[in-house]
């Protein structure tokens, strides 16, 4: 059975058609990849997945599951994660808060009658994601002081402390070094299996050193999909990205 | 000074971070301890007016005299003690979920209404009935007390339900505009609210399970009552802050999408924030309207959410007990201004300007608000010393990493969740 499933998936904006019935599955433990050149969708597609924005037609399935009108929060609760392309962090708590509070939505919202520090398996596992995604010796700086490659790991690891099945990434490696870029590469490479891992990305080089299958988008259709073999073989999308 | 003769003078640093130490850990304890005893201060001062005009020391008792126009009296305690814990408690929206509400009054309001409407209805021969009066003559402060935190819990959840869903300034001004509807309504039913003239007539309130009485006949009880009641309120608010859901609430406030990608159902945590915080102030409004045994009908007047806006960002809104400082502020400066500084100079008998230039100031100049600045400069000074004990400065010359073996105080750095 597939994690993910978008049947016959869409998103207008006015007269604009930004995703046009898409079809899409990923299957577990796959690390997938999303191109396409700027306003070819990839975004919007991930915001009807994750349920920031509302399909305007169509079904987001998730294991075996009809989750199209659930809400973002919801949709985390049984297992869906995602970064932004803009770093999206809580700037003005530690990055120990930032992965404890993520890892807190699994426990409780409204208790308020005992203490955080109380909930030592809580600081367990943040002290445990933070020493993954290397912050460890950073633990208790505002996360708003980091630098920039540094925030898009913290996001990551924000995300990995709510025990996700399925993590979608938004341009991981937006704004870093090629050296940066595929250090992270390889970080990502690491977390696909168990976990599933799609992942949207504008630099072909990371996309085509550690995806399974690629998916490229162009005028919010699915132009191809296959392996990397496959996509830097096919002659539509070479039209596309040479024309971009 | 000079690395080469260390002991040559008194040790300015150490006795600093002693100090900021000293002042994080007791602080709190050491005011509630003034708090406690303020009351028998002052009465100290008064009785030694008296003692000195016995004994014809005129010149001292007129100096005793003049002290006494700057010491503020025990029911403007009583004034700064419930603006204190208002402001405490507004600040759960304000300072911890991001949400600047204008609106409170309502909830202040609607508190000492409850009370005053108790007292003017559970009266033998208003058919109410029986059993009701009856308990209602034995406890009656409790039982209108209780009433206050139920009636502002409802209130904050239809306020809260129709503004919390809307963000910034939206949220900001349909909470204006919603707790006007309740000042008008105040207005227009004046057969039970009394109006323009506010409710009066609330002689004789008393705590039932102690025989006490309170109001304006005795300033010492209602004081003591009130620090009580709003001492035990004020800790409930600090637990909830410093619990999982007060750490939502801080998630919420820094960023509410990625609080919302977490997990967290962000409308609900506001919600229930606002209900909160409009349950503790309606508490505020209850107690308020106790010692001058009226309800002004001002107190749901939009003026009161300016004042507490004010207060809580006098005393900054990053702390817990800002707002208390801010209290002290602006009450103080308010009495000092219209009694004493007016005998002076007469433009200060127009002390909301007075009091406007200084906000104006402190929002330009300490936007962290008093209690906010000293905290930042303790955690500033905390930040050199760790250095200064061999931290070292990350690459990016943004934080300090400190070797563990620092004194566990100065290792807590540059993390400040709250400021």
């Amino acid at each position: 059975m597939p994690v993910l499933e978008a049947r016959r998936l869409s998103k207008h904006f006015g007269g604009l058609i930004a995703v046009n019935r898409v079809d899409y599955r990923v299957e577990p433990g796959e690390l997938r990849s999303i191109i396409g050149p700027n306003g070819a969708g990839k975004t919007t597609f991930f915001n009807m997945i994750a349920g920031d924005l509302p399909a305007t037609s169509g079904q987001v399935i998730f294991k075996g599951q009809d989750v199209t009108k659930l809400s973002t929060f919801q949709r985390s609760h049984k297992g869906l994660g995602r970064t932004y392309q803009i770093t999206n962090i809580f700037p003005r708590l530690t990055v120990l808060e930032n992965v404890r509070i993520a890892a807190q939505s699994r426990k409780t919202t409204f208790n308020m009658w005992t203490a955080v520090p109380r909930h030592r398996e809580l600081l367990d596992k943040a002290e445990e994601i933070v020493e993954r995604i290397r912050l460890a010796d950073k633990r208790h700086h505002l996360a708003g002081t980091l630098a920039h490659g540094e925030q898009r790991y913290l996001e990551i690891g924000i995300t990995l402390a709510t025990d996700p099945e399925l993590l979608l990434l938004d341009e991981p490696t937006a704004g870093m070094s090629p050296e940066e870029s595929r250090q992270t590469a390889e970080f990502i490479r690491t977390l696909a299996n168990p976990l599933t891992v799609v992942l949207v990305e504008h630099d072909m080089e990371i996309v085509m050193g550690i995806s399974d299958r690629i998916t490229v988008l162009h005028n919010g259709e699915v132009l191809a999909e296959g392996t990397v073999d496959e996509i830097r073989a096919d002659t539509d999308v070479r039209r596309v990205y040479l024309r971009d | 000074m000079g690395p080469d003769r260390p002991h040559d003078r008194f040790p300015v640093r150490e006795f600093r971070a002693w100090f900021f130490d000293a002042f994080d850990r007791y602080g709190i304890i050491i005011l509630a301890g003034f708090l406690a005893v303020y009351p028998a201060l002052f009465a100290g001062l008064n009785q030694s007016i008296r003692l000195a005009e016995d004994a014809d020391w005129e010149g001292l008792a007129e100096a005793l005299a003049t002290l006494r126009g700057f010491v503020p009296s025990t029911p403007l305690m009583i004034q700064i003690l419930i603006y204190a814990y208002f402001g405490i408690a507004f600040n759960i929206l304000l300072g911890n979920a991001g949400m600047i509400s204008l609106g409170h009054s309502a909830f202040f309001g609607v508190g000492g209404y409850t009370v005053g409407l108790m007292h003017s209805w559970f009266k033998p021969d208003t058919g109410v009935p029986r059993w009701m009066t009856d308990t209602f003559v034995r406890l009656p402060l409790e039982i209108s007390l209780i009433s206050a935190l139920v009636v502002s819990a409802l209130v904050a959840l239809a306020i809260g339900k129709l503004a919390s869903a809307k963000r910034g300034v939206y949220f900001a001004m349909l909470t204006l505009a919603l707790s006007q509807v309740f000042y008008y309504a105040a207005q227009t039913f004046d057969t039970i609210t009394g109006g323009t003239d506010g409710r009066g007539g609330l002689a004789n309130m008393r705590l039932g399970s102690l025989d006490l009485r309170v109001g304006i006949m005795d300033a010492t009880v209602t004081y003591y009552f009130i620090f009580i009641v709003a001492g035990i309120a004020t800790a409930l608010i600090w637990q909830i802050l410093r619990s999982p859901f007060g750490q939502v609430l801080r998630a919420v406030r820094e960023n509410e999408t990625r609080a919302r990608n977490c997990g967290y159902d962000t409308n609900r945590v506001r919600l229930c924030a606002f209900i909160l915080s409009g349950t503790f102030s309606g508490l505020a409004g209850a107690l308020a309207i106790i010692y001058g045994e009226s309800v002004p009908i001002e107190n749901i007047h939009f003026v009161t959410s300016g004042q507490v806006v004010i207060i809580t960002l006098f005393g900054g809104a990053g702390t817990f007990l800002g707002p208390a400082v801010g209290s002290f502020i602006y009450w103080y400066l308010r009495q000092l201004m219209s009694t004493e500084f007016v005998k002076y100079l007469a433009i200060f008998q127009y002390w909301e300007m007075w009091v406007g230039g200084i906000f104006i100031l402190i929002v330009l100049f300490v936007p962290a608000g008093i209690l906010g600045a000293i905290h930042n400069w303790t955690m500033e000074f905390r930040l050199r010393r760790a250095l200064e004990l061999g931290g070292r400065r990350d690459e990016a010359g943004r934080g300090v990493t400190v070797p563990q073996d620092v004194p566990a105080a100065t290792r807590r750095q540059d993390t400040d969740a709250r400021s």
